[in-house]
């Protein structure tokens, strides 16, 4: 109802010549809408003519077809809502009457708005969807790269309830030796969205002070709209893309999509969910390099089998190749050799005496030959001219010949007694004229000690020693005095 | 950060070692640089088996203090209760 009664506090009516002023009328005015009317209505309009001023506080008028009301609401109210209010909005207002005595205007005192349609909640999820959608913040680029084995990971979500309990579970099964960092928050309620902004700003800025962090996994269990409504916050989104630490977010049930998701940088359907996305099960990795080892190792030991056989076969080859330029070499050694060997002074000279012997017994045999058949010849001739010779010319050449032969002979003897008749003159010629005869004749000769032959008396000093040589003997005598003058 | 370069190796790791395997099986590559390439690829066998292959358990809580954050060991109980 509407309309109370009466109530205690109402002002007497006045009575009719009762003549007020005009804050008494306005006091009493707003003495009865406050009297008369519920502490808080809800009134459906639409919303025209919102503005904001400086202060933070919002104006505007609601309205139907026939009536409008002004409203304000305070900024705090304002702030509290998780949408924007527009012009043209249908909303249903929880509000208080009141009048403003000094001006006697009736306002409506916003406590808080409804929209009609949507909840406000949705309305507020588009609206900021919309926003960040526009600054690109769900574009697929920005999204930053999970690493395939985050080694230091965060968890942040809050400390009770089971999901904190099973993602360390999936986590710790696929790769054992993760290492997990807890970051305890709010994940519902009033101070949820900042305290989980400044977490990650936190983690952000403190990597260090971790030993790194790979990977930050923002997870929450399930719950209703207004439950997962922190992570719809515009605060917790820019959060999430200021950070340089990748963020995988698991938030709800697998419907349920919220801001968070979609500015993150990988989105699973459930804490677990997003666990098993962003953990590897190490053993299928193993298995990957078990594998790729094994091909290596096949690889390998084929190249060094197939080596092996090049090897040996060039070996061969090789040995091959040595052992005919071996015989190669030999045979021209011994060539040269051979042929050194004939070249041999040695061996020519044998070759020569060979040559000699059988060249001797050659010429012996031949003259054997001829000497038999000139000696048959001779006998032949002789014979013929035995047969032919006149013996008369032969004694009368005989007489002539001796005849000659007796001339000569005389000859011969009278030349002979002519020439050494000759001969003897000339001798005793020569007797005459040979030294012995001139000594014998009286003359000496002289020489002085040392054997000269004394010419003239300049040869000669007082005391010289002087030896004169006679026909038949020797004077020695020294040297008295000497002068000039000739014999004759 | 030290550690995410620890962590890029792996994938770095893992990429140059398909890398390298398919180069010595495609038959391209000369003997000597096959077995240098064997040997780089064991050795990053080696280090993906190492890291994959870690065992201990470790699962730290975050808390702050005034210059920023710490980190001490957890004993991770099931707490069943829902969350507020």
């Amino acid at each position: 109802m509407l309309w109370p009664e009466k109530s205690p506090r109402a002002a007497q009516p006045p009575a009719e010549e009762q003549i007020l002023r005009v804050s008494e009328l306005t006091a009493a005015l707003a003495a009865l809408v406050q009297d008369t009317l519920p502490a808080s209505l809800m009134i459906q309009g639409e919303i025209s003519n919102f503005r904001t001023y400086e202060r933070g506080h919002g104006f505007f008028t609601l309205k139907d077809a026939q009536a409008e009301i002004p409203c304000v609401i305070w900024k705090d109210a304002l702030t509290r809502l998780k949408f924007k209010p527009k012009d043209g909005m249908a909303v249903v207002v929880r509000a208080t009457v009141k009048v403003y005595e000094p001006q006697s205007k009736l306002q409506l005192y916003i406590e808080t708005i409804l929209p009609q349609g949507l909840g406000a909640l949705e309305l507020a999820f588009r609206q900021l969807c919309e926003q960040l959608r526009a600054e690109g913040l769900f574009a697929p680029e920005r999204k930053r790269s999970i690493p395939v084995l985050p080694q230091r990971v965060v968890i942040m979500t809050s400390r009770s309830g089971d999901v904190l309990h099973d993602v360390v579970t999936t986590a710790q099964r696929r790769f054992p030796g993760v290492q997990l960092l807890v970051m305890p928050v709010p994940v519902q309620g009033a101070n949820a969205a900042p305290r989980i902004a400044a977490a990650l700003a936190e983690i952000n800025e403190h990597t260090a002070e971790l030993g790194g962090v790979d990977l930050i996994l923002l997870v929450r269990g399930g719950g209703s709209l207004e439950d997962l409504w922190a992570f719809n916050e515009a605060v917790v989104a820019r959060a999430i893309v200021a950070s340089t630490i990748p963020i995988a977010t698991g938030i709800g049930h697998e419907p349920d999509t919220t801001i968070a998701d979609l500015v993150g940088d990988l989105r699973g359907p459930t804490p677990t969910g997003v666990t098993e996305l962003t953990i590897p099960d190490v053993r299928s990795l193993l298995q990957k390099v078990n594998h790729l080892a094994q091909r290596q190792n096949e690889v390998i030991s084929d190249l060094r089998l197939q080596a092996r056989q090049d090897l040996t076969l060039l070996h061969q080859r090789l040995h091959q190749v040595l052992q005919h330029d071996m015989r190669m070499r030999l045979l021209r050694v011994e060539r040269v050799a051979g042929g050194l060997l004939k070249a041999e002074p040695r061996y020519a000279l044998a070759q020569a005496w060979r040559r000699l012997e059988e060249a001797q017994t050659h010429l012996q045999s031949v003259i054997r030959h001829q000497h038999i058949s000139r000696t048959a010849l001779v006998t032949l001739l002789a014979h013929r001219v035995e047969r032919k010779a006149p013996t008369g010319t032969v004694q009368l050449a005989q007489q002539r010949l001796a005849n000659l032969h007796q001339g000569l002979t005389t000859a011969l003897r009278r030349n002979m007694q002519r020439v050494s008749q000759k001969l003897e003159a000339q001798g005793r010629q020569l007797l005459m004229l040979s030294p012995q005869a001139i000594l014998e004749r009286g003359y000496s000769i002289t020489t002085d000690a040392s054997g000269h032959v004394i010419r003239s008396q300049h040869d000669v000093f007082r005391g010289d020693v002087l030896t004169t040589r006679l026909a038949n003997g020797v004077i020695r005598s020294t040297v008295g005095e000497s002068r000039q003058g000739s014999l004759f | 950060m030290a550690k995410e370069e620890k962590n890029v190796s792996f994938e770095q790791a893992l990429a140059q070692l398909e890398q390298i395997v398919s180069a010595i099986e495609g038959g391209q590559v000369g003997l000597e640089e096959s077995l240098a390439k064997y040997e780089q690829g064991m050795a990053l066998v080696k280090k993906c088996r190492t890291l994959l292959e870690s065992a201990e358990k470790r699962i730290e809580m975050i808390s702050q203090t005034d210059s920023g954050l710490t980190t001490a060991p957890l004993e991770e109980t099931a707490d069943t209760s829902k969350p507020e």
